[in-house]
């Protein structure tokens, strides 16, 4: 499979449609992977993929990143299924031109929940909980993938929910807000998770605003508190469930527990899925005459 | 350092019941820069405003803030006050401490503190609040009026007599509405299609007058002044321009299908005008039936047509036009399928596209052991119009015999929240009485009972005209019907008269029911295309139910005739008239001044997501492209047209990188407001 990426990966180098190829590289130390940027086609040999390729690649298309700005023109990037869905959301958010973009789909079977947990391989105690009812272990939007696409069916929804979610769905009110108080006690604002996010795009964050400053900079329980609700309700119809913001948090809260929910309700009130079409608007900010009204009192 | 004034308003007693408003006065003079307080019994009276200039110019005050009722009320009174006395109109806010204080709580302690929290929030946003300047802008002189009804009809010849130009879209081929289908009509019994045919014509021959007659409106865009409708004139396969009317096609076409105009009583030609006095007198080809669109056999209506008229290939065709104020007259149905609980049974054609969930749950269940001879009012209307298929003799549908006996039975679907809907349908007592009327002096013999609940007869002669039904030989059973069986050839009305207290059985010839007014099975879709707000029912809403009655929610878009709400003929030509006024006062000035508490983006921050875009509903954010200082493309960022915002905030609401402020409710002003209240929620 590889090596059919790494031969298409070269060609379109060197007949210059792309100039730079995003992909998975052996990493510091056996458990790791690092993302890697080839621009020479004798590098293609570098890339690799397998369940350790655990970074959303997409990162590097937003524009936020300098990389966009490097004056390249088109971009090939290494796309495993649930990387796939975050670049058709930048596409459907006017972050990206579809044209700007090869997409060199790869099958997928799972990747670890953290390069900590590899033991050489991919089984249930270390498989990332996204991995888990997956829909797009096939990719759905490519310009190359290696072998046969089988038919896949994409109308339900996808991804099992986690099992914390659920867990903590089942708290009373009061339970399921005392363990984010004490959990949000850890997080001293480092905005690993914005950084790592594929989607949080914005030029300015609120976060950063100063007239006025709506989320407090301090990392006491108030501004902790205002910054990842707002996160959450900002990504609302929006995440598309790499779970990098988790894996980014040094301090080991599992932010995107707020976004799997979020995505959760998305889906049951709008049947909408982010990440599956290059075209439609998230459900936050288009109306449609059949769209459930049962919760406005 | 701010010169604030503050002035709280006791509203007679209507706030100082329930606020002390001296406390919150004194309050608000310990605040930073408050200069000047007062606490007065009537802010908006003439002396009150006097205060109010008085202060603003001997204190030279820059800010000022009205603790007072809803800015809905008088928000403008005090912004027209402090402009005629020097001060920016921006700078006066109202702190709303009647309509979310004072008449919500009981406990003046609550009210008192409430009221100061209220106002403190205010004093702190105002010291963000900029002067602003209102825009001026353009006014398109015509009007459109959706439907053409007689509440269309009406409106659009006040307006042309007044000489404004005015377009009605008709989405059937003719005007008239319900009104064509009447026969006689209550309290006078004078002929409907007699007084009706003539406004027709008139509205047909005026010069300012255009008629879109198969035309819908599919959107509209722009806001008060400077509306923009795009119209659907749906294909008639016949060329309007070329068509005389002369009808030889209707009069040869060998096909035929259910007629809607006459409730499905009989059959119309392929080819057809909905009544022969139909305006236009054009024929349209129903398309779903065709059979030379459908299947191409056929093709006679093109043969025998003098003047080459019929254009199979015809599509429809988009117009798109301006205008500055729009009337919707889209009138009202009977409510579908109340047969059930009766036995009876509706023409397939009837069937409403959109049904309401209580409609649904009326559906009939089975077509078996229905009642052929139960029909609606509409229905007897067309059994006693003298243009009808019956030429006026009352036949019943089933055998075409003449009913010795007819049972009316009132509020079906009325009243009843479990079978329809809870509200009177208000003409339902007037037209069964009338019914009765056309049904004794067109069968003589015949015998005519009413099942009611009580007879609502408020208007000028419709009291009179009860008794008279009565007189000429109505029986009026007080009581409901429990059920309709078929008995031979006779229906079984089993009722109860709860006067006696007995039951009663009576076997009829025929029945006819006084059906519930619903409006139009599309009227939430309309309300959604127009912008307009609409109730439960479907029904459009007012903007106020006793001071703003004809105009709807949104600026330039009134309301006239049945789709408002429940309304016979008298009542519909006066709201009808009334629009027409409104929109003259509208149009009697040249150009509109324009709030300018309207949307700016900051185009540096703006991430060019186009979610604004998306979201706003006047259309009013474009995508534009910045360049650098040599004219190369540098981004993409929004921007807001002053002209078509409408403040709404929305685009603010959907823009993540705050990269949209609305002027006069600022980033900086909110959170002031906010802070200003306060308390650490965590
Ligand atoms: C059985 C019966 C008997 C009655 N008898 C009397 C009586 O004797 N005296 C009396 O005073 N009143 C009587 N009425 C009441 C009278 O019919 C109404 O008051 C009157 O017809 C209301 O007029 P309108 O123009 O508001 O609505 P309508 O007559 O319903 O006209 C609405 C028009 O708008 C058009 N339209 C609808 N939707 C659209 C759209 N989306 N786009 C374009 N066009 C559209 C329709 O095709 C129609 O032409 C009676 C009513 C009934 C049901
Ligand atoms: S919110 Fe977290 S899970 Fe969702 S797209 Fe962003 S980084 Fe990935
Ligand atoms: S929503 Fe905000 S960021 Fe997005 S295009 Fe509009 S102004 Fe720009
Ligand atoms: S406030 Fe924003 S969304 Fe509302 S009308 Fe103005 S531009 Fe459109």
């Amino acid at each position: 499979m590889i090596e059919a990426i790494r031969n298409q990966a070269r060609l379109l180098l060197e007949n210059g449609d792309v100039d730079v190829v995003i992909g998975y590289a052996e990493g510091s130390d056996p458990s790791r992977t690092t993302p890697i940027f080839i621009r020479k086609a004798e590098d293609v040999e570098k890339l690799i993929y397998d369940p350790r390729c655990i970074n959303s690649l997409p990162l590097y298309l937003n524009k936020r990143h300098e990389y966009t700005r490097k004056g390249w023109k088109k971009t090939a990037i290494i796309g495993k299924g649930c990387d796939i869905r975050a670049i058709v959301q930048l596409i459907a958010e006017n972050q990206l031109k579809r044209d700007e973009i090869y997409i060199l789909g790869v099958p997928c079977e799972g990747v670890v929940s953290h390069p900590e947990k590899w033991d050489g391989s991919l089984h249930d105690g270390n498989r990332a909980s996204k991995c888990i009812g997956c829909d797009v272990m096939t990719p759905h939007e490519t310009d190359f993938f290696p072998g046969d696409k089988p038919d896949v069916d994409r109308s339900t929804p996808y991804e099992a929910t986690s099992k914390n979610v659920a867990t903590l769905m089942e708290l009373e009110l009061d339970k399921r807000f005392a363990f984010w108080r004490t959990d949000f006690d850890r997080c001293f604002k480092c905005y690993a998770c914005r950084e790592v996010c594929p989607h949080c795009s914005c030029n300015t964050c609120i976060t950063d605003e100063t007239t006025p400053s709506w989320i407090d900079p301090a990392a006491h329980k108030k501004g902790v508190f205002s910054w990842h609700l707002t996160r959450a309700m900002h990504l609302v119809g929006r995440c598309t469930g790499c779970g990098e913001c988790t894996r980014a948090c040094p301090m080991g809260i599992q932010v995107d527990l707020f976004n799997q929910r979020m995505k959760e309700v998305v889906q049951e009130s709008y049947s909408y899925k982010p990440g599956y079409s290059l075209e439609d608007k998230h459900p936050l900010i288009t109306y449609k005459v059949d769209d459930r009204e049962d919760f406005i009192k | 350092m701010a010169k604030i004034g503050v002035f709280v308003c006791q509203c007679g007693n209507n706030i100082a019941r329930t606020v002390d408003t001296a406390e919150v006065a004194k309050y608000c003079s310990e605040q930073d820069g408050v200069v000047h307080v007062e606490d007065y019994k009537f802010m908006c009276s003439a002396p009150g405003q006097e205060m109010f200039k008085k202060a603003i110019k001997e204190k030279g005050l820059d800010a000022c803030i009205v603790s007072a009722c809803s800015p809905k009320m008088h928000e403008a009174t005090f912004r027209n006050a402090a402009e005629a006395a020097g001060l920016n109109p921006f700078k006066v806010e109202i702190a709303n401490i009647r309509e979310q204080c004072s008449w919500v709580h009981d406990d003046k302690e609550v009210g008192t503190v409430k009221s100061k929290d209220l106002t403190k929030m205010m004093i702190e946003r105002i010291k963000f609040n900029k002067p602003l300047e209102r825009y001026v802008m353009p006014l398109t002189k015509r009007a459109l009026v959706v439907g053409g009804g007689i509440a269309g009809i009406q409106a659009a010849l006040d307006l042309a007599q007044a000489g404004v130009d005015v377009h009605i879209v008709e989405r059937e081929p003719s005007l008239g509405g319900n009104m064509a289908r009447l026969s006689e009509t209550f309290p006078t019994l004078d002929c409907s299609q007699c007084i009706m045919t003539p406004r027709m014509v008139e509205v047909q021959n005026h010069p300012l007058i255009t008629v879109h007659a198969y035309a819908e409106l599919e959107q509209l865009s722009g806001f008060i002044g400077n509306f923009r409708a795009r119209i659907r004139q749906k294909a008639k396969f016949v060329i309007d321009d070329l068509c005389t009317g002369c009808g030889e096609c209707w009069e040869k076409c060998p096909f035929s299908t259910e007629s809607e105009f006459e409730m499905g009583l009989v059959k119309r030609p392929i080819i057809y005008i909905p009544f022969p006095q139909a305006v236009p007198t054009v024929p349209v080809i129903d398309k779903t039936e065709c059979p030379k669109i459908l299947k191409d056999k056929c093709g006679l209506c093109a043969d025998v047509c003098g003047p080459d008229c019929i254009d199979f290939t015809q599509q429809d065709e988009i117009k798109e036009i301006d205008f500055g104020a729009i009337i919707v007259a889209t009138g009202f149905q009977l409510m579908p399928n109340v047969y059930r609980e009766y036995g009876g049974w509706r023409p397939p054609h009837m069937t409403p596209k959109k049904l309401t969930a209580k409609m649904r749950k009326a559906l009939p269940r089975s077509d078996a052991g229905r009642l052929v001879d139960v029909i609606n009012g509409l229905e007897f209307e067309r059994l006693a119009s003298a243009s009808g298929p019956t030429g006026g003799q009352i036949r019943r549908p089933s055998d075409g015999k003449i009913p010795e006996v007819v049972v009316f039975i009132a509020c079906v679907g009325s009243r009843d929240c479990n079978k329809g809907v809870e509200y009177c349908s208000k003409i339902c007592c007037m037209y069964t009485a009338k019914h009765t009327m056309l049904y004794q002096h067109a069968v003589h013999h015949g015998k005519s009972y009413v099942f009611y609940m009580d007879i609502r007869a408020g208007g000028k002669g419709y009291e009179e005209f009860i008794n008279r039904a009565q007189d000429e030989g109505a029986q009026y059973i007080r009581g409901r019907v429990s059920r309709l069986t078929k008995k031979g050839e006779k229906i079984l009305v089993k009722g109860a008269d709860t006067l006696t207290g007995q039951a009663v059985d009576v076997e009829a010839d025929m029945v006819v029911l006084a059906t519930a007014m619903v409006p139009q099975g599309d009227s939430e879709q309309v309300a959604q295309t127009l912008g307009i707000g609409y109730d439960k029912h479907g029904f459009f809403s007012e903007q106020h139910p006793k001071l703003m009655p004809v105009e709807s929610s949104t600026g330039g878009i009134f309301l006239a005739g049945a789709c408002q709400s429940v309304k016979d003929i008298p009542e519909t030509v006066a709201q009808a008239s009334a629009t027409a006024a409104k929109v003259l006062a509208l149009f009697s000035k040249d150009e509109m001044m324009r709030d300018p508490e309207v949307a700016i983006v900051d185009q540096e921050k703006c991430m060019n997501c186009w979610d604004c875009v998306t979201v706003c509903p006047y259309l009013a954010i474009d995508r534009v492209e910045l360049k650098d200082r040599n004219g190369n493309f540098r981004k993409w960022a929004a921007y807001v047209n002053p002209g078509l915002c409408q403040g709404c905030g929305i685009c603010n609401t959907a823009c993540r990188s705050k990269s949209i402020e609305l002027m006069g409710y600022t980033n900086e002003q909110v959170y002031a407001q906010i802070t200003a209240f306060g308390g650490d929620i965590i």
